[in-house]
């Protein structure tokens, strides 16, 4: 007996072998030219150092130890050299390697700590930022490191998104989100990674949290825009969160409370430093405290857990990832005992659930090979890589309204396969990769108890692509990169090709011009509606027959400047179109397929600024400003979207004057969101068709707010003044970190929404504030 | 539906959140009204009454009243549109509405409540599209169309179907109407009537249903209430109308079919319904049951005659529901609800049958096998006496 094996999955095992003989091909070298490979350790703790920059002397050559402490140096000629390496707070070394033909040399080099006095080093090592500047054209790339997010202030506790939403080009559309726009596009066009895995509306508490633990973070990345052909499958950006893996032996790890949420993160590293894992949890303890001290209920509470785990497989660098996320959203209670006993009702009340949760799961192989490499077809090779990635993403949300009597389901399942091989060969690096998603998407409205169907929709849609990439650099001065992105949607049977291509050019050695231009598909979106302000989740609908993929094409243009090995300023400007841009349409017909959205297009321009002083050294931090204008068009009318802030500024600056203390401040001020003015009220009269009469009972007429043009309004001026402090100390051997912060400092009236009256004479209008002043304190504890 | 029912629930929390966050209270301009229109053709009654009023703009203050549905607007929160042209066009050609006026009334009781009264052979027919045409004094005109669903209307009449919440579940089907949309079924409550829209012929309502439309979603059935279930055929407007809403954020979402102003000109066919007389399985059978008044002062003989009491939801505190009869020789029964608090009684006499249109109210203790306390509007003792 046997199960017949479904056609598209044979292509994939196909696919993976392929791969698998392209890499082991690439090991079958004839090879004339030999590499130094090592490991830097710590010379008292025997521990792997990892960013030790280590360099041949004189030449340019040079290579930066990883998580491991592992380095190579390929490609080099027979010989004597003289490897020197560095590393702030480190006494430099001097050893000399022999390379012979055919021969990877290896030693092990130890490097001791040093003390310094921080008024006579200068710090020398290149930044990432620095090596992406040289490296690539770098198009609307921002990164940002665990330091940076832990050093913004914070409403609670650190936020990832929140610290995203303050850099150039992103658009936060009020304090009560952590979603956000980028570019002028909607916000359900970020592709948002973990560990380079899709997570769905990574949000907690109505988007006033984001999934994301700050203990955990190793690396942030964004694009904004212009980005290359491995990306696919949204239209504005692209937010790569990386868990941090353990550099230290034994276990170890952080423990947070504050005043929303306490959390745990634990990890370790094997003592050869090749396998290192990490867990990590958090839950609001809102619910629990307040059930423990009172009879009173707080029915919510969220909570997320991770696990990161690495491990080095063989004696090449072959690695194994595995990543693994769940969080969950609980509102749920019981109305008959949530009510006060001072107001006791007349009728007993029913219960309700409304929840969404995430989970996410996924595996990493990734190998390269760095000396003399060799591919089947293509010939020798500098370096040759393949990752494979396998995960599975879901997200769902569920109401319950009176056990039963009103339900709605929305899940979305991403079952992902996609890898690549990647390989060097002089001047050229080029990559070839593919991506297949399959989907399941649900959605159902229905009343089980009176056996009601409202609305019902299944999806399973399967999107593939198959992409190459290359990044050239035929002279010093010029670095081309283009690719081309061919992708394939079942359900509509769509298939688009997607050209991206970018370029750098350097007018100096610390002053480059950028340029690119692409074009983007998104297949999945939201119901959601960017005119209301708050994003709570999404409910994702897939393109099919009824709804159309959705296209942009994105021009930028812009140039690069550093100012000195850790400072730079960075000027984009952008131009974004859209095609069949699709909005909720809220008349639609639940018992009728196709009209859940209204088609529309679009444009959005602007620039941004970006002045940026790295986190090494007393000072750190960033400006950035965004000028931006977005528009929409359907049926022939304009209008300006939800999300046209036209000036956005913000200022991050951290201090640490002495090493113990860190101040810490963000300033923002941006110009209004545009928003649709009420008009007048009318009141909604229910009929009664027993009775034959209008408002024979409660809850038959109520007013409901009538709207002008819209969005022809603007929000007044946006600003923020947020400040936090932190000591270090240590106790025991463990570092405390106690924080307070002072979220809108100076309780400046930012307005939410406006609310109308216009049952009285004169008619009012109140202002709802956004955060008002919110001083938070917590604590770290890092063992 | 969809995720607008989601959304509007997480849109009712954050208004209800940010509520305490207010500043900056400021006058507006008084904007332009536009005329608004209320009016469901049916079949099933001869005079078909069309409510014409103003969007609420500033104007001048409304406030809500005691309900009177022949005063409906005036009462009801709004501010009625006097002296209109009011006419339906079918095919038996146009009939003109009067803006009906009481005697002894204040010159606005009823303003806006026009009445078109039709004949047997004029009535409004199933299958028929309608016209209406509304002109108000200062030159607005509203007009709308509706095709009035194809089906036998149906008269429920006056018979009682005995249900018993803990036990009982109400099965329906009828038969499939022409020319409509969807088919509505209407609950009425206490709290606020129970409706779904449903495209099938058939639906299941459980004893123990939930009413998602009353605060803290209430049980739909409520033990000593008549409660009416009717299911009716609608046409389009009727449906857009009601299943969508105009969000907080943009005052827009509702389908408007009509021309010149907003609101619903629509048609509905009653085709099934029966009137449920609720009961439910005692839990506490020394306190439920029958009461007769033993002791009462002369100016409240007419309160309270005799009672059935239920406790709806046993707890601390328990809630209750029942009915009442003033005098019951004449056996009209009106519903009440309370609640029992740490001893205390508290029961709420309705008018009729609604919630929010309170009689009078009664509190006191149990002592042995009788409640012994008061009304809240006349001073004296009042003795209710378990009936054996």
């Amino acid at each position: 007996m046997y199960r017949r094996v479904p056609h598209h999955a044979c292509n994939l095992v196909v696919l993976l072998a392929a791969l698998t003989l392209v890499a082991n091909a690439a090991r079958a070298q004839a090879p004339s030219r030999g590499a130094i490979e090592g490991t830097v350790r710590d010379s008292a703790t025997g521990e792997p150092r990892a960013s030790v920059a280590i360099t041949i002397d004189g030449t340019r050559r040079g290579d930066l130890t990883d998580s491991v402490g592992h380095f190579l140096l390929s490609d080099l000629e027979p010989g004597s050299y003289l490897l020197h390496t560095r590393l702030i707070s480190t006494r430099s070394v001097d050893v000399r390697a022999i390379v012979r033909a055919g021969v990877t040399t290896r030693i092990d080099i130890h490097v001791a700590n040093a003390v310094v006095t921080l008024g006579a080093v200068r710090a020398q090592a290149r930044s990432p930022e620095r090596d992406r500047f040289e490296l690539n054209p770098s198009i609307g790339a921002i990164s940002l490191t665990k330091n940076n997010v832990s050093s913004v202030p914070s409403l609670g506790e650190p936020d990832v998104l929140r610290t995203v939403q303050l850099l150039p080009g992103v658009n936060a559309r009020n304090d009560f989100s952590s979603g956000y726009n980028v570019r002028g596009g909607e916000s359900d066009q970020n592709l948002i990674l973990l560990d380079g895995y899709p997570i769905y509306n990574p949000f907690h508490l109505g988007g006033l949290f984001s999934t994301f633990l700050d203990e955990t973070v190793g690396s942030i990345d964004l694009l904004t825009g212009g980005f290359g052909a491995a990306y696919g499958s949204r239209l504005s950006s692209v937010l790569d969160v990386r868990s941090a893996e353990p550099e230290r032996t034994g276990l170890h790890g952080e423990a947070g409370i504050s005043v929303i949420a306490s959390s745990l993160s634990v990890g370790s590293m094997s003592a050869d430093g090749r396998s290192s894992w990490t867990v990590s949890g958090r839950r609001t303890y809102a619910d629990k405290l307040i059930a423990a001290i009172s009879d009173q209920t707080f029915p919510y509470h969220f909570s997320d857990a991770q696990f990161h785990g690495v491990r080095a497989l063989g004696k090449d660098n072959l690695r194994l990832e595995l990543s693994a996320y769940s969080g969950a959203d609980v509102l749920d209670g019981n109305l008959a005992t949530a009510t006060n006993d001072s107001t006791p009702q007349a009728a007993g009340g029913g219960t309700f659930t409304f929840g969404w949760t995430n989970q996410l799961i996924g595996t990493t192989l990734r190998n390269v090979w760095r000396d003399s490499a060799r591919l089947p077809l293509l010939g020798a090779a500098d370096s040759v890589g393949f990752e494979q990635h396998v995960s599975f993403t879901r997200f769902a949300t569920g109401l319950n309204l009176g056990a039963g009597a009103l339900t709605l389901d929305n899940s979305v399942h991403e079952f992902r396969v996609a890898g690549d091989v990647h390989w060097n060969r002089d001047a050229h690096e080029r990559r070839v990769g593919y991506e297949a998603s399959g989907y399941a998407i649900h959605y159902d409205v229905n009343s089980s108890t009176t056996q009601t169907q409202i609305f019902q929709l299944q999806q399973h849609p399967t999107a593939s692509a198959l992409y190459y990439q290359e990044n050239w650099k035929p002279t010093r001065r010029l670095i081309l990169n283009a690719g081309l992105r061919l992708e394939h949607l079942t359900g509509r049977d769509w298939t688009g090709l997607s050209p991206r291509a970018s370029l750098k050019y350097f007018i100096t050695p610390d002053l480059a011009m950028t340029a690119a231009v692409g074009e983007y598909a998104q297949w999945l979106h939201s119901l959601n509606r960017e005119d209301i302000p708050v994003r709570i989740f999404d409910f994702w609908v897939a393109s099919d027959q009824y709804v159309e993929v959705s296209r942009a094409r994105h021009y930028v243009l812009g140039f690069e400047q550093w100012l000195g090995p850790l400072r730079f300023a960075k000027l984009e400007a952008w131009a974004k179109q859209y095609n069949h841009l699709l909005e909720q349409n809220t008349a639609d017909d639940p018992s009728r397929r196709g009209d859940e959205f209204l088609d529309s297009n679009g444009l959005s321009y602007g620039f941004d600024l970006l002045l940026r002083q790295l986190d090494i050294g007393p000072l750190s931090g960033w400006l950035s400003y965004t000028y931006g204008v977005s528009a929409r068009t359907r049926n022939d009318v304009g209008y300006w979207p939800g999300q046209d802030r036209r000036h956005n500024l913000n200022i991050v600056s951290t201090w640490k004057p002495g090493g113990r203390y860190a101040l810490s401040a963000r300033f923002g001020l941006a110009s209004g969101t545009p928003y649709t003015e009420i008009v007048g009220e009318i009141v909604r009269r229910v009929y009664d068709p027993a009775t034959h009469t209008f408002n024979s009972g409660p809850n038959t007429r109520s007013t409901e707010p009538l709207g002008g043009a819209r969005n022809a309004n603007r929000y007044p001026l946006f600003q923020r003044l947020d400040l936090s402090v932190s000591r270090q100390s240590e106790w025991r051997g463990v570092k405390l970190v106690p924080y307070l912060s002072l979220v809108n400092a100076y309780n400046a009236h930012n307005v939410f929404i406006y609310t109308f009256n216009y049952r009285s004479s004169p008619p009012t209008r109140e202002s709802q504030s956004q955060l008002p002043f919110l001083p938070t304190i917590g604590l770290t504890a890092s063992f | 539906m969809r995720a607008h029912m989601a959304s509007a629930l997480v849109i009712a929390l954050l208004c209800v959140g940010v509520s305490n966050c207010t500043f900056d209270a400021q006058a507006v301009a008084v904007q332009q009204s536009q005329v608004e229109i209320h009016a469901v053709l049916d079949p099933g009654v001869q005079a078909q009454a069309i409510l014409v009023e103003r969007s609420l703009t500033g104007t001048q203050s409304v406030r809500g009243r005691r309900f009177d549905t022949l005063d409906p607007i005036n009462t009801g929160g709004g501010i009625p549109v006097s002296g209109a042209n009011v006419s339906i066009t079918g095919p038996d050609g146009t009939f003109q509405g009067t803006e009906v006026r009481y005697t002894g009334k204040a010159a606005t009781y009823g303003a806006g409540r026009y009445v078109i009264p039709l004949s047997a052979s004029s009535a409004i027919k199933p299958g028929a599209t309608y016209t209406l045409r509304v002109t108000t004094l200062d030159g607005a005109a509203v007009t709308g169309t509706t095709t009035v669903p194809r089906a036998t209307a149906f008269s429920p009449g006056s018979a009682l179907t005995a249900f018993n919440r803990d036990t009982d579940t109400l099965r329906l089907t009828w038969k499939p109407a022409q020319s409509m949309r969807t088919y509505g079924i209407s609950v009425d409550t206490p709290y606020g009537g129970f409706f779904l829209f449903s495209d099938t012929t058939r639906v299941v309502l459980p004893g123990d249903l939930r009413n998602i439309f009353a605060a803290d979603l209430v049980r739909a059935f409520i033990p000593g209430f008549r409660q009416s279930v009717t299911i009716y055929a609608a046409d389009s407007n009727f449906y857009d109308y009601y299943r969508t809403r105009n969000d907080p954020f943009t005052g827009s979402g509702i389908i408007n079919r009509l021309t010149g102003g907003v609101g619903l000109f629509g048609a509905v066919v009653v085709i099934d319904g029966r009137t449920l007389d609720v009961t439910q399985k005692p839990v506490e059978p020394a306190f439920e049951g029958d009461y007769d008044v033993l002791t009462v002062p002369v100016a409240a003989k007419n309160y309270i005659d005799a009672m059935h009491l239920y406790i709806e939801t046993k707890g601390e505190p328990s809630s209750l529901s029942g009915w009442y009869m003033r005098d019951r020789a004449l056996g009209v029964k009106y519903g009440m609800d309370g609640t029992r608090h740490n001893g205390l009684i508290t029961l709420t006499l309705m008018q009729a049958q609604v919630a929010n249109e309170t009689f009078a109210v009664f509190t006191g203790r149990q002592v042995g096998d009788s409640l012994i306390g008061s009304y809240n509007n006349i001073s004296g003792r009042v003795v209710l006496l378990k009936r054996k």
